[in-house]
């Protein structure tokens, strides 16, 4: 229970930094950088009053400290600011519903990657031919090349308009409706992180194998079976949680991308939007917001860690 | 009448492709302990595994002579198969790495008892508690809950002897046992291994490097050397009167209270296998080697019908200390 | 790259550069294929990336190895140009963060203040964790992604400075974690007790080897970067066309899959090529596995 706290405390610490760098940070670039947001926004032939109208409405003309502080002070309330482009709509309500298709996603890509990687990195440990392990871990070497968003376009191509195994992107909004349509784009997600998962477990089970362990409980009597099942199985597995939290940042890049593969209404078009729109305020926050899931997502997979593996407990 | 329970002759055992343990022969008697000992490299825990069926996870095999248990041949790779736990049972050396660390003390012997068929109608849990309490821990209740990490050295020996008798074997093999101990722990070791081989009339073969524990705890001893057996006898008679030149310096190696003066050891270190001589393998280090020593490997000298010397110079030796022997 | 894809316990202690043969040969032979197509495909083709060679939308030929894309561009030329262009933003993209990083870690890891380095960690944790592309984007956002630094192209100065400013962490971590390992060592305490200056110790003898470590993750960190900047497009950012650029062919490609599937995987398969290859290098640059014998 103390060591989980002491995460728990860790964990809180880097949002708030996280948070704080972010703010920080986009804050003062906007204000180093030449350039005028309210010029972008309003375009080319604005009116020099409307551009000064616009500058005080955004904020822009306060000191930089009073800007970070004022930014910081809505941030502690939970208030994301008001997006540039969308005139008076806070952020918050334009990233939710993202967020939420966005999140699924990424949830479904963990399940799939977990089941595959986990199944495909027991199996070529234990058959074990050498031409089985040759071929798994040249397939893996390519996956783990292959950027997301390729894979989406591969898998796309491949399933969706050629076999119409899936619909060619969109999204139905409800559930289970959209079951049909987060299957292929997380497939697509999941090749990454599965080859990741299926080579460590791959070598945690080989490690596993080697130790004296498992030599002690078969000169014991215990049955080959339930030495993998219950030895080697669990042992294999372990690496795969804190494997799966470290990836949670590159899994939130990819899902990103996938989406604007498969037009699905996440956080990626809604940054391709606002970044066409030159809508600072809600690319900040979709960045806030993402970082915050993540060192949050870090922290389960901590938690969970700890409830597996009784070393990590402080001793009775 | 004893009867014979496992017999070694002439065994060699090899690991990819190199011979590391040459003309083995022994024989151990049902309810009898016998003790092997030697420096590391002399090849006893290699003879250990050839014995319980553990060559095959580090690439060995019985390349030479017959090995066999109560008759049945285990030479041949997966001979053990049936035998595991049942007729032939291993105490590891290390026991805290002999236990998966995500797995509690209780799951160890449940699945044990479980996988040997051996609790006796009393359910898994129920014989896996009384176990604990046959090897001398209290309190099994709470230890059979623990994780491996969470014991002492001691209590995990323990463990790992209740491990081995589950199933009740015939043959007991005790690898280094006390090592990783405390010398006030070894003792209650070595006597509860004691104890327990003869309520079950258990046969017992205990490894070691330490001549202490080896007179305590066994009746016969073999003195490997480099891969072979140096000498073999009744214990108490080898310790008392060694005769070959190898344990004859191991004994007087061993410090002895109120000794003033140097500490003597053996000159020089055991060659590597790859440098093993043709003839005698102690002969570079021994103080009564000559030049025929190393014509040929000494034959096993039998000497007042119980004790067994590698040794072409024994009877010459033995008079030097004012001995006739036959 | 700012994650690393292992887990923290497989930075090596000791970098044993054992490199399995065969997988160093192939990968570098994939990589070098790439680049050289690169380099002479635009030399011996003398056509013009953005120049309507035919009807759009034709399929792959013996004339038009890739076929043409949506106004009528050669595919094929167009792909090895924007090699060029990705490859050497990539190299740019990882040149600098590696150069600062390793020296800020370095300096870090070998610093006797408690402070210091708690502070760094802190930092360096809390950037690391982030989704690097979206941080990236934010940047480019208001830096402006139009701004233009010839040779470059509009949009890359905007880029290389986000990846800039973002990646030296990863390096910076590595590298410390390196010196820590390091500074245990005899050779260093030697030349302390030598009286070596500070900055004697740091360039001549901790830097020598924390490269090698910081160095492998740069490669493979390259092929990221890659990743990144092809996939930028996807996201409104990236390098604008008519310029060719792998991620942007592919982007307009999507539009048109169904009809003409070789615009976007002709460049797919290329790209992938690639990144095989480095990480083929990158794999037999780390570990090795230990086998073992369940008999």
């Amino acid at each position: 229970m103390i060591t989980f706290i002491r995460t728990l405390g860790v964990r809180a610490l880097q949002i708030a930094l996280v948070a704080f760098f972010v703010t920080v940070g986009t804050n003062i670039l906007v204000r180093l950088v030449p350039g005028d947001p309210a010029q972008t926004i309003l375009g080319e032939r604005a009116s020099p009053a409307a551009l000064a109208a616009l500058r005080q409405e955004l904020g822009l003309e306060a000191p930089l400290l009073q800007q970070i502080a004022s930014a910081l002070g809505k941030l502690v309330q939970g208030d994301l600011g008001t997006s540039f482009a969308h005139r008076g709509q806070d952020v918050t309500s334009l990233i939710g519903p993202a967020l939420a298709v966005t999140g699924s996603l990424a949830a479904v890509a963990i399940l799939f990657s977990i089941v595959g990687g986990v199944t495909v990195g027991l199996w070529i440990a234990l058959v074990r031919g050498p031409g089985a392990d040759l071929a798994g871990r040249l397939v893996i070497t390519v996956l783990l090349a292959l950027p997301s968003f390729m894979a989406g376009l591969i898998l796309l191509y491949a399933l969706s308009l050629r076999l119409g195994l899936a619909p060619a992107g969109g999204w139905a909004g409800t559930w289970p409706a959209n079951a049909q349509y987060i299957w292929l784009p997380a497939l697509a997600l999941a090749m990454y992180l599965g080859s990741l998962i299926a080579r460590t477990v791959r070598q945690a089970a080989l490690d596993t194998l080697g130790q004296p362990f498992i030599e002690a409980a078969r000169t014991r009597g215990v049955p080959r079976s339930r030495i993998v099942l219950c030895h080697v199985l669990p042992n294999a597995v372990l690496p795969v949680i804190p494997l799966v939290g470290f990836n949670a940042g590159i899994l939130v890049g990819g899902a990103v991308t996938v989406e604007a593969v498969f037009a699905l209404p996440g956080l990626g078009a809604q940054l391709l939007q606002s970044m066409s729109t030159r809508d600072l305020p809600v690319v900040q926050g979709i960045a806030l917001v993402t970082a915050v899931a993540i060192v949050v997502f870090n922290l389960l997979a901590d938690a969970v860690n700890i409830a597996a593996d009784p070393r990590l407990r402080r001793s009775h | 009448m004893t009867q014979t329970l496992l017999h070694a002759s002439n065994l060699a055992i090899e690991i990819d492709g190199r011979e590391l343990v040459s003309n083995i022969d022994l024989t151990i008697d049902k309810g009898r302990a016998l003790g092997i000992v030697g420096e590391t490299g002399s090849g006893k825990s290699l003879t250990c595994r050839a014995f319980s069926g553990s060559l095959g996870s580090i690439g060995g095999r019985i390349s030479r002579g017959t090995l066999t248990l109560s008759g049945k041949d285990l030479v041949p790779p997966g001979a053990h198969a049936k035998l595991y736990g049942r007729a032939v049972s291993l105490i590891p050396q290390n026991s805290l790495s002999a236990l998966n660390p995500l797995m509690r003390i209780g799951t160890h012997l449940t699945e044990t008892i479980k996988a040997l068929n051996a609790d006796d109608g009393l359910g898994p849990k129920v014989r896996a508690a009384q176990l604990l309490d046959r090897v001398g821990l209290h309190d099994p209740e709470r230890i059979l809950r623990q994780y491996p990490h969470q014991l002492s050295g001691g209590m995990r020996q323990r463990i790992m002897i209740a491990l081995a008798i589950a199933g009740r074997p015939e043959l007991l093999i005790a690898d280094e046992p006390t090592t990783a101990l405390d010398v006030s722990v070894q003792k209650d070791i070595i006597e509860l291994l004691g104890r327990l081989t003869r309520e079950e009339n258990m046969a017992m073969i205990l490894v070691s490097h330490d001549l202490g524990v080896v007179s305590a705890a066994t009746q016969s001893v073999a003195v490997m050397y480099s891969g072979m057996i140096a000498e073999q006898g009744p214990t108490n008679t080898v310790l008392a009167t060694p005769r070959h030149p190898y344990t004859k310096a191991l004994l007087a190696a061993r410090p002895v209270m109120g000794h003033v003066g140097r500490l003597i050891g053996i000159p020089g270190a055991p060659a590597s296998p790859d440098a093993w001589p043709g003839g005698c393998r102690f002969a570079p280090r021994c103080r009564f080697a000559q030049s025929a020593c190393n014509d040929a490997v000494p034959a096993p000298v039998t000497i007042n019908e119980e004790q067994n010397v590698a040794c072409r110079r024994v009877h010459e030796i033995a008079a030097l200390d004012g001995v006739n022997v036959r | 790259m700012a994650a690393v894809a292992e887990l923290p316990g497989s930075v090596s202690v000791r970098p044993q550069i054992r490199p399995r043969r065969l997988e160093l040969r192939v990968g570098i032979g994939l990589v070098l294929a790439v680049v050289l197509a690169c380099v002479l495909i635009p030399i011996l083709n003398s056509t013009d990336p953005n120049a309507l060679v035919g009807s759009p939308l034709q399929p792959p030929s013996s004339k038009h190895p890739f076929g043409t894309d949506t106004v009528g561009r050669d595919v094929f030329v167009r792909v090895f140009h924007a090699g060029r262009l990705d490859i050497v933003l990539a190299a740019l993209g990882v040149l600098v963060p590696l150069v600062s990083g390793t020296v800020i870690g370095t300096l870090v890891g070998a610093s006797r203040s408690r402070a210091v380095d708690a502070i760094a960690m802190r930092v360096t944790d809390a950037l690391i964790a982030f989704p690097f592309t979206i941080l990236v984007l934010v940047i480019v956002l208001v830096i402006g992604a139009d701004t233009q630094i010839p040779p470059l192209p509009a949009g890359a100065p905007s880029i290389l400075a986000a990846v800039w400013l973002v990646n030296w962490t990863i390096y910076a971590r590595l590298a410390r974690a390196r010196t820590h390992v390091i500074r245990q060592e005899d050779f260093v305490a030697a030349t302390r007790l030598l009286g070596f200056s500070r900055v004697r110790i740091l360039t001549r003898h901790l830097l020598p080897s924390v490269w090698p470590t910081t160095a492998t993750y740069a490669v493979s960190d390259a092929l990221l970067l890659v990743s990144l900047i092809a996939a930028l497009p996807f996201l409104g950012a990236g390098i604008q066309p008519p310029t060719a650029e792998w991620g942007n062919i592919m982007y307009e490609g999507r539009g048109v899959l169904s009809q003409a599937w070789w615009i976007s995987l002709s460049t797919a398969g290329v790209v992938l090529v690639f990144g095989t290859g480095v990480m083929m290098v990158v794999d037999s640059l780390v570990s090795n596995p230990r086998r073992a014998r369940l008999s």
